[in-house]
């Protein structure tokens, strides 16, 4: 609908304005006798065109300049009857849309009127919408955030908006053709700075358009100041990266918590499949043990027991774990056992007889051995012992005290009856020598007492093996000196022969031995007389001296003859039992056997050399080494 | 002249300049272009003058550099000022009128 004020104060020309014009159903008449009346109308603002009688006046001011000054820009038609050029052109300078000529017929003119009105409303309504959209796009463009620059086609700066003069700190003057640059990438985003001032590098992103600008190709490139998301996304990246870091640390370290954790877990297999062999081992060694074994606690209730123990007692495991140990220790032990208990609680170990209690009541002979257990706090937590089955052990060496009994009974029988029968033996052997006339006879009864004096000096010898026991003979200071004194005389007044015995020793040579050592040098003399050769005279130098070996003061004795001497394949061999040397003298080969084992038990040594180094036949030299008391 | 020459220091039918903003990836990667799409097609006849702003940056105003990576077309006339993104070689090409020249 389109609204006309007719101002005219000719009521005629408004009824006939008001007739033709309101025959159009789109156009309603406001008619205005007057100026001020009109003026009133178009105060309301909804008038969309004015056609009015160009000679009407406010004052002395044609109704044009009266508009002009109200700021009313509604279009105007001025009408008039028969007005000369100069008015029509004056009017239509002046801004009026059209000047209407009523000269002819008013209804013909009236009809043109509508036709004018139809086709100026219609332009101006274009106008109006044309005017809006610059308005808003111009809105648009200096409005916008973004920085808009207009370029030519060869990148010269033909606008810019308010955003860039801002984005860039220049002055649109600064910056209107100036050559900013051809864009390379057209409609895509691109990253990239700007300078700001020529000095400041700023993020933006740019997007290029082909556009057409004051009719001609143009480029619209619209910046975007994005050091913000720049920012953002640089913070977000050292976010990303710093957590990427933590990730990787988390993960190494994961890892490395991974790799300790296989680590501990396999660490823990081994341990334990080492444990579990540690166990097996242990267990077999518990289990197939020869003997018998168990754990008893601070109250010496069984906690353990080995198959072998229970075996041994005639039990079985379970019968016997959480019993009280004293149950199965024979009452002739237990006072001692629980003397034991108390030893073990003061962490001693140690090894004792014990006398167990088997299932049938019978006894069991044992030797323990036991040790005590110590909790982590150092206390004791009872103990652990092992049974060994002394029995058969025990048998025996009671068998064998029996035998051995037996055996020195039948040296003493030898010893005593034996050597007293042949004693008087010899007594009638040599009766029968001195009377038997037959040379012949006396020399079978001499060779027959020859026997019995061998026999005799055998039973000797036995018992004094017999009687040197470790232990059995104490240990004294010995006078040697004395001894060997009393040798001499006794072989040098035999009447076996011409015997002479040099001794060389020092007034003090006491050793450490007891009685049995007269033997030793008894044997080695009576070897040399025995041994010497036939109707040599025998000469038997003893030399004794003082030598130290060890830091221990020993005497040592050489005894040496002018005998056959002993060859060097015979040396080592003669101090043998039943080994004798090849000579024509009888002999039973035990006496050196006596030495050497006197001398061993006194802690000594004797060794046989030759008198005259090298040369054997010269005689031999037997040393003795004894300790010094 | 601030810069690295990478041709030879006897005029060139074609000089270029580049400009761009401290020794990045982005800018690497924009010299590297401008280098392949010479190389191909201007073999032996160009010469690239890099210009770091970060490094020179008294010479944003007196060359009149709004943004980076720029290129300048000194040789052959008219100069030629090209400014974005130099990967797409193509673009490059027309820009700077290399295709119509050779």
């Amino acid at each position: 609908m389109t609204i006309i004020l007719i101002i005219d104060n000719d009521p005629s020309i408004l009824r006939e304005g008001e007739k033709f014009l309101s025959q159009d159903t789109s156009m309603t008449i406001v008619s205005a006798p007057s100026v001020d009346k009109a003026l009133s109308y178009l105060e309301k603002g909804n008038i969309d065109i004015i056609v009015a009688n160009y000679a009407l006046q406010i004052g002395d001011n044609p109704l044009m300049s009266t508009l002009q000054c109200s700021d009313i820009e509604v279009p105007v038609i001025f009408y008039g009857r028969h007005p000369d050029e100069r008015v029509i052109i004056e009017t239509i300078k002046s801004g009026a849309e059209f000047f209407l000529r009523l000269d002819g017929e008013s209804r013909a003119a009236f009809l043109e009127l509508r036709g004018l009105i139809e086709e100026i409303i219609r332009r101006r309504r274009a106008e109006l919408s044309l005017k809006r959209t610059v308005k808003d796009l111009r809105a648009i463009v200096t409005r916008n955030a973004d920085a808009m620059v207009v370029l030519d086609r060869d990148g010269y700066i033909q606008f810019v908006n308010p955003a860039a003069e801002s984005l860039f700190n220049m002055a649109e003057t600064d910056m209107l053709g100036k050559l900013f640059g051809f864009p390379i990438v057209l409609e895509e985003p691109v990253e990239m700075y700007i300078l700001r001032a020529f000095r400041k590098f700023i993020a933006v992103e740019m997007r290029m358009v082909e556009v057409e600008w004051k009719g001609r190709p143009s480029y619209l490139v619209s910046i975007r100041d994005v050091t913000w998301h720049v920012h953002q996304e640089e913070e977000l990246s050292q976010a990303r990266d710093q957590l990427e870091i933590e990730v990787r640390v988390s993960r190494e370290e994961l890892q490395h918590v991974n790799e300790s954790l296989w680590a501990e877990v396999n660490e823990r297999r081994r341990a334990e499949m080492a444990l579990r062999e540690s166990e097996r081992k242990y267990r077999q060694i518990v289990e197939l043990a020869q003997e018998g074994i168990w754990i008893i606690d601070r109250k010496a209730i069984i906690r353990f027991i080995n198959p072998k123990l229970a075996d041994m007692l005639g039990y079985s495991a379970e019968e016997l774990v959480g019993r009280l140990s004293y149950d199965f220790i024979h009452e002739t032990s237990r006072d001692a056992q629980r003397t034991a208990i108390e030893r073990r609680k003061q962490g001693i170990r140690e090894s004792y007889d014990c006398d167990l209690v088997r299932k049938d009541g019978t006894k069991l002979v044992t030797i323990v051995s036991a040790a005590p257990i110590i909790d982590e706090d150092g206390h004791y937590d009872g103990s652990l012992a092992m049974f060994t089955d002394i029995t058969r052990r025990r048998q025996s060496e009671e068998e064998l005290k029996e035998a051995k009994a037996q055996a020195e009974l039948y040296l003493d029988l030898m010893g005593h009856d034996i050597r007293n029968l042949s004693q008087i033996g010899m007594g009638y052997i040599e009766l029968a020598i001195e009377l038997a006339e037959n040379e012949d006879i006396r020399d079978l009864l001499q060779k027959s007492l020859d026997s019995l004096k061998d026999m005799s000096r055998i039973i000797d010898n036995v018992r004094k093996l017999q009687r040197e026991k470790p232990g059995e003979e104490r240990i004294a200071s010995i006078d040697l000196c004395k001894i060997l004194r009393d040798l001499k005389s006794l072989y040098e007044a035999s009447e076996t022969g011409d015997v002479t015995i040099n001794i060389d020793a020092p007034s003090d040579c006491l050793v450490r031995a007891n009685e049995l050592v007269t033997d030793i040098f008894a044997n080695l003399i009576g070897n040399s007389v025995k041994h010497a050769r036939p109707g040599t005279a025998v000469v038997i130098d003893i030399g004794v001296d003082r030598i130290k070996s060890g830091g221990i003061d020993y005497l040592r004795i050489m005894v040496e003859d002018n005998g056959p001497g002993i060859p060097n394949w015979l040396k080592d061999k003669i101090f043998m039992r039943f080994q004798r040397g090849d000579t024509r003298a009888h002999g039973k080969g035990l006496g050196l056997f006596i030495v050497r084992a006197l001398v061993d038990d006194f802690g000594g040594k004797v060794w046989v050399e030759d008198r005259v180094p090298g040369d054997p036949g010269k005689g031999a030299r037997f040393v003795v080494i004894l300790p010094a008391a | 002249m601030p810069g690295v020459k990478s041709a030879a220091k006897a005029p060139k039918e074609w000089q270029l300049r580049i400009y761009v903003a401290g020794e990045t990836d982005k800018s690497r990667k924009a010299v590297e272009n401008l280098k392949k799409v010479c190389e191909e097609h201007l073999k032996g006849r160009y010469a690239i003058e890099v210009i770091d702003l970060v490094k020179h940056p008294q010479l944003a105003a007196q060359d009149q550099i709004f943004a980076v990576p720029t290129i300048i077309r000194k040789l052959p006339e008219p100069l030629k000022k090209l400014i974005g993104d130099m990967s797409v070689s193509e673009k490059v090409l027309v820009g700077l009128d290399i295709k119509q020249k050779i």
